[in-house]
């Protein structure tokens, strides 16, 4: 019975919601523009779009406007610059009609179309917010008993396994829990002293790698060393990835460089790569293990995720669709299948964030259907796995092995599951992996594991609310793409396992064993962190004003920043 | 950046799919989960394929077998676990339908909320091992089976069968067929109990049935062909052509109506089919209304020719008889009552009825079955081959408290009212 650690875990999600999902957020505001008749729209993003669209974040309905007319975008310095997107009626600037993108300041008239707007950089709300939200961070009691539930909930874990598993296993047992709450506190101090209170994401994942570490402790628990660095080794990329992502012009600068070594990393992997259990996606390197494809995932997200000005002024994603396309090629492959979909699908979103058109997406999707086609026909194996899909019991023995045995250890742990390390299960190959939803419902509980769905559901919907407030639209579609990962593998993960989708085998992000699956699972969260724009809550994200404050600048621009 | 908040909505059906596919699984989980707990590779409750937990108990809660993690420990009682032991099942796993296979899932003791982690359970049977234990002592060694069902509730009371072997201390070489569980699974020549379906088609499909005169003069010659009877049995009226058991009588009557409607009848009544029942599948008899003479048929109408019949399968036509034509579908679960199949109309059921009690009373002898109220019809099945006849007996005891159904098979008993006869007594004795 795991009353105690249900009840945590569910308090830790619900606060969790409470504060990131549900807790009504100011807009950021940035600029206004204000028309002839005195009409003010204000600049809620660094990225805006003004046209007669409904989309659109200025809308002037006027006829002589188009839908989509011009981008108005902020830099991290506070500098502004206007660029038409290809309207009919042209914009101009002071007068002057916009070629290319111009630098706009306090003061300037911007005629797009027949209307007239007069631009303004505001401070002075923003300062308010942050006065708000500084005083906010000051209490900040809300995190730190995020951070003692936390402690609680992987305490009690630890406590079970000791108890289950036998001194033994002591060692291994302290060592994990004891790693998880060294890097979370240590993260949790670290990023208090840099006067961010928001800290929901990281607990939630912490949580997920718990129950990731429990499972490996009972079924492989010498992999557990390797785990814990793996584990330090994902925090720091996690931090370093925010940090990263702070500088929207850097990003921008190392987008495609990134998406290059992707690429290249995919590369090396095909030509190199030793064939493990029928998928050859591992690298060996100086005696490690690893799967390039679980790190490329991150450059994909670069790869993808662009500002509005190139949204708006070159619609199509020719580029990004062959990019995505020798991605999820090579992976099909190395027989990587699974991996290969999971790409796919946030193709699929990335392209619908993009382009807005679900005919794009449509084509792209029989397209792919095609190719699957082919290649199930080609590899008679791949055909046997969508044969059993959905009558896993029929050949139980055989093709269905895997499905039938992970619905047996899920019915045997029923609601509240058999005790950490108890399980039988967790002896079947590949459980802790392809597997993990059987291995936690069988040793604690249906409800456990259905929250560890919740936990990357949650991560989805932070990052659907984070797109709301978004900075740019770079983040908006990365924290999109980025939960798309999460999504598709759950999805893959869990419903393969229990015959309602076919078996691929692919891994539940942060729950199931491996290391690289791990490390990017925590990267892959600095994509959702960047797009949280409360005030002084992301570590990703910098304050208004910060940079303007410690780098000099052009007096102009001072000027204008105090105005 | 506002088109975009509206097409990040995507993500949001998609964690909505995710939830709503996960919800789909504890649904299917909360109904299905009690077999998937009970799948033989679960390592939690399986020791190299053998369920470690769970007791089986006859209806009064007579323990006939309890699973541990050593093994199946039986009854300590030599006869029970002989009479029994096709009921439970054998450890190596040659009994087509015993309860250690048909019911691992409630023996597991799984619920939804705890799975498996609790103790294991009890089920309890239908059958009682008092009356498991008269039957088998009563065939003796010979193969044949018996079977009693409740006929108000569908319970199989008895499903004996013989020859078996008491599984702790078995022979070298078992006897043929020692693992055939004969009453279910076995399917025989009727001979003249299959006059009651021949009976059931005639009562509805001859008009002027009970006002006819017969006529039987030892032998009769019917397209071509002749069917005989042991004796002359001289004029009669259709009840004393049952009471005794005149086969150029119903011969006549079965090619009459044709080939057909006696099919139908066989049908209908789950003769020629497998039945579904709890913790077990009745096997299919035969029944071919479909012949190129009128003399093969003629003779199929008096459980003859190529007829052939499981002992269950009567036993449960006889529970319609006595039920208005009704029954709950037989259960080897005590408690469980299957779902209402009707087989015949109540009026049909109760002409049934009639002429059964009126054959006891006028052929067998009420004073041979004191205080049973017995309504019956004996068969001789003729099996050829220089064999002695297979020897039947089946019907039904008017008892409230013992509402039995029965049928009862002797391989080479001889005449069915002799050996199978005496074989049912003493088991209905038991039970009342
Ligand atoms: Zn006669």
């Amino acid at each position: 019975m795991h009353f105690a650690l249900i009840a945590i875990m569910a308090l830790i999600l619900i606060r969790c919601a409470f504060s990131l999902l549900f807790s009504g957020s100011k807009d950021e505001v940035w600029g206004t523009l204000v028309d002839k008749k005195g009409t003010s729209f204000e600049l809620t993003h660094w990225e805006n779009l003004i046209g007669r669209s409904s989309g659109a974040d200025v809308r002037i309905n006027n006829k002589s406007v188009s839908p989509v007319h011009a981008a108005l975008v902020r830099d991290n310095e506070g500098a502004w610059t206007v660029a038409d997107l290809g309207s009919r009626d042209g914009s101009l600037l002071r007068g002057k009609a916009i070629k290319k993108r111009q630098r706009i300041n306090t003061g300037d008239t911007l005629s797009v179309g027949g209307a007239e707007l007069t631009f303004t950089r505001t401070t002075k709300k923003m300062e308010e917010n942050l006065e708000i939200a500084r005083e906010d961070s000051s209490r900040g009691t809300g995190a730190w008993l995020g951070m003692v539930l936390l402690t609680a909930f992987v305490c009690l874990l630890a406590f079970e396994l000791l108890q289950n598993l036998g001194g033994a296993l002591a060692v291994n047992v302290l060592f994990a829990f004891g790693s998880v709450l060294a890097l979370a506190w240590a993260t949790f101090i670290l990023t208090l002293s840099a006067r961010r209170r928001g800290f929901e994401l990281e607990i939630i994942a912490f949580m997920l790698t718990s129950v990731g570490f429990a499972v490996c402790l009972s079924s492989d628990p010498e992999n557990i060393y390797k785990l814990g660095i793996c584990l330090a080794i994902g925090v720091s990329l996690y931090f370093s990835m925010c940090w990263f992502l702070r500088d929207q012009k850097r990003v921008n600068l190392l987008r495609v460089p990134i998406a290059a070594l992707g690429l290249a990393l995919l590369g090396v992997n095909l030509v190199s790569a030793s064939p493990l259990l029928g998928a050859k996606n591992w690298l060996y390197i100086g005696g490690v293990s690893f799967q390039p494809s679980e790190i490329v995932k991150i450059a994909f997200v670069f790869a993808g995720s662009v500002g509005l000005e190139r949204i708006f002024s070159k619609r199509n994603v020719v580029l990004f669709m062959v990019f995505s396309a020798i991605c999820v090629g090579s992976l099909a492959f190395m027989r990587d299948f699974g991996t290969a979909l999971i790409f796919f699908t946030v193709y699929l979103v990335i392209a619908f964030m993009r382009s807005g058109s679900f005919a794009t997406v449509f084509l792209s999707a029989l397209g792919a259907l095609l190719a699957a086609v082919i290649a199930i026909t080609a590899r008679p194996y791949i055909a046997d796995r969508f044969a059993i899909w959905g009558h896993a019991w029929e050949d139980a023995a055989n093709l269905g092995y895997q499905q039938t045995r992970t619905m047996t250890a899920v019915a045997s742990g029923g609601l509240f599951g058999l005790g950490g390390g108890k399980g039988w299960f967790d002896s079947i190959f590949a459980a802790d992996t392809d597997m993990v939803f059987g291995v936690v419902s069988e040793e604690y509980g249906f409800i456990i594991a259905a929250m560890c769905v919740f936990c990357i559901v949650f991560f989805a919907f932070a990052a659907v609310r984070g797109v709301k407030n978004a900075r740019g639209s770079f983040y908006a579609i990365a924290a999109c793409a980025a939960a798309s990962f999460y999504l598709t593998a759950l999805a893959l993960n869990v419903f393969g396992s229990l015959d309602m989708l076919p078996f691929t085998g692919v891994t539940f992000p942060f729950v199931s064993k491996g290391g690289t699956s791990l490390i990017a699972s925590w990267g892959m969260l600095s994509f959702i962190k960047a797009a949280d724009t409360r005030p002084m809550a992301s570590f990703a994200v910098l304050p208004p004003g910060t940079r303007a404050k410690r780098k000099k600048k052009p007096k102009k621009e001072e000027a204008d920043e105090e105005a | 950046m506002r088109k975009l908040k509206y097409r990040a909505l995507v993500v949001a059906i998609f964690s909505l799919t995710v939830l709503a596919l996960l919800g789909f699984f504890g649904w299917r989980a909360y109904n299905e989960g009690g077999a998937w707990a009970a799948y033989q590779a679960n390592g939690n409750i399986y020791r190299s394929g053998k369920l470690t937990r769970g007791v089986i108990t006859d209806r009064d809660g007579e323990v006939l077998c309890s699973l541990t993690q050593s093994g199946a420990e039986y009854s300590a009682d030599g006869l029970t676990r002989a009479a029994t032991l096709h009921l439970i099942g054998d450890t190596a796993g040659n009994i087509a339908y015993g309860a250690v296979r048909q019911f691992r899932a409630d023996l597991t003791g799984w619920s939804f909320t705890d799975g498996v982690s609790g103790e294991g359970g009890t089920v309890r049977l239908s059958v009682s091992a008092e009356a498991q234990r008269a039957a088998y002592s009563a065939l003796d060694g010979r193969s044949g089976a018996v079977a009693v069902v409740n006929y108000k509730t569908g319970e199989i009371i008895c499903c004996a069968t013989s020859p078996g072997y008491d599984p702790i201390e078995a022979p070298e070489t078992l006897p043929d067929g020692a693992y055939l569980n004969r009453a279910i699974s076995a399917a025989y020549t009727p001979g003249s109990v299959f006059k009651l379906v021949t009976m059931a088609a005639a009562v509805e499909n001859i008009p002027d049935l009970y006002e006819r005169d017969f006529h039987c003069d030892g032998e009769a010659s019917i397209g071509g062909g002749k069917v005989t009877c042991v004796a002359k049995h001289g004029d009669m009226k259709i009840e004393d052509a049952m009471a005794k058991s005149c086969n150029c009588v119903f011969a006549s009557l079965a090619a009459e109506m044709g080939g057909e409607i006696m099919q139908n009848y066989a049908d209908s009544l789950g003769f020629t089919s497998k039945i579904d029942v709890t913790g077990a599948v009745i096997a299919a008899g035969r029944y071919s209304g479909d012949k190129s003479d009128d003399i093969a048929l003629a003779w199929s109408g008096a459980g003859q020719s190529d007829d052939l019949v499981v002992p269950m399968t009567l036993a449960r036509y006889c529970a319609a008889i006595a039920n208005g034509g009704e029954i709950n579908e037989l259960s080897f679960k005590a408690g469980e009552h299957g779902e209402k199949t009707r087989l015949l109309s109540k009026s049909t059921a109760e002409r049934l009825g009639e002429v059964m009690g009126y054959t006891v009373k006028h052929s067998y002898g009420e004073d041979n079955f004191p205080g049973l109220r017995l309504h019956a019809k004996s068969g001789t099945a003729e099996i050829g081959g220089g064999k002695k006849p297979n020897s039947w007996f089946c019907g039904y005891i008017e008892n409230e408290g013992a509402p039995y159904a029965f049928a009862v098979i002797i391989e080479n008993g001889g005449w069915g009212i002799g050996e199978a006869a005496d074989c049912a007594r003493n088991v209905l004795n038991v039970l009342i």
